[in-house]
């Protein structure tokens, strides 16, 4: 066998010998590695990690103030009701104010129950 | 580090990779046990330094625990894309270690009680560390890949970025220039009992 065939037959040998003797990890390496693994899982799950303080919103803050959106429902609700009752009244609905103000009925007022000192003196 | 059987050892690497992007903790064991030892061999062959091969196998695993949310399916082979990035590192050391003497490269350790055969195993690995050293960065890359790794000539086009062509003349080049390299040394290599 020449020199050359020698070297190149020795040469993958070496190369398979190499090859067969891989450089084995530490048990540290490995735990870093893993340890990287779920700290990078961690940073996703919403669950392993508590969320920051979120400032709220405006509109978030309004309906928290009136006790969530089912008081706000409640509200809206009973402002519609009351801008529909203002543009179209029942019949039966008394226009208070304008009786108030206008009504051709005068009213008086009447003392119903004597003072104690007339009464005393009705009694003498 | 206690890693019990999870029941994903006959897993591809792509699928535990994406069950890892979903929270499977267990996955993440399997895949550390299954590619870290690649990384650390490649880097190692690369830079012949364990500490700094151990810093790059670290870093490139951190990068595919990254990677792992955006992963597409069938784009790519996780150990393809692994090699890269090992590549990638190890270049950029080489590149900041420059001026490094080959008398830097450290002794194996290997403080075991003296078994002939295995110190002469060491020594014929550390030769072919030091002629690897030699081969300029490129071919050393794809004759590590190529023989030691034991890949195909078109994965190592992919890892590279070069054509398969390419490929085959860096370690075509590369192999007679270890050869030439390691000639010198046929008596410390044991050509002769091979």
């Amino acid at each position: 066998m020449s020199d050359r065939a020698t070297e190149t037959h020795g040469l993958d040998a070496l190369l398979d010998l190499a090859r067969q003797t891989r450089a084995e990890p530490s048990p540290a390496l490995l735990g870093r590695v893993y340890a990287d693994a779920t700290a990078e899982l961690d940073l996703h799950d919403p669950q392993a990690v508590a969320l920051p303080h979120r400032k709220k919103k405006p509109v978030a803050a309004l309906v928290a103030a009136v006790g969530g959106w089912p008081a706000m429902v409640g509200m809206a609700t009973a402002t519609v009701a009351g801008v529909w009752i203002g543009i179209s009244p029942p019949d039966g609905l008394v226009n208070l104010g304008g009786g108030y103000f206008y009504s051709e009925t005068d009213l008086y007022f009447t003392e119903l129950m004597p003072t104690l000192d007339g009464f005393l003196e009705e009694e003498q | 580090m206690d890693m019990p059987y999870d029941g994903h050892e006959d897993a591809s690497d792509e699928a535990l990779l994406l069950l890892y992007g979903s929270g499977d903790r267990a996955a993440a064991r399997a895949l550390t046990l299954r590619l870290t030892p690649r990384v650390l061999g490649y880097a190692t062959r690369l830079l012949n330094d364990v500490a700094e091969a151990e810093d790059v196998a670290q870093e490139a695993m951190l990068r595919l625990w990254r990677v792992a949310p955006e992963w597409r399916q069938g784009e790519a082979k996780v150990t393809t894309w692994l090699y890269r990035v090992v590549t990638n590192l190890c270049t950029d050391r080489l590149r900041r270690r420059r001026g490094v003497g080959l008398e830097n490269i450290a002794e194996p350790a290997d403080d075991s009680p003296g078994v002939e055969a295995r110190l002469q195993e060491a020594a014929r690995l550390r030769a072919l560390d030091l002629g690897l050293a030699q081969l300029p960065g490129r071919q050393r890359q794809a004759v590590v890949l190529r023989h030691i790794e034991g890949l195909a000539n078109p994965e190592i086009a992919q890892i590279m970025r070069i054509s398969t062509e390419a490929v085959e003349s860096l370690t075509a080049r590369g192999k007679r220039a270890l050869a030439a390299i390691l000639a010198g040394r046929r008596e410390e290599l044991g050509y002769n009992d091979v």
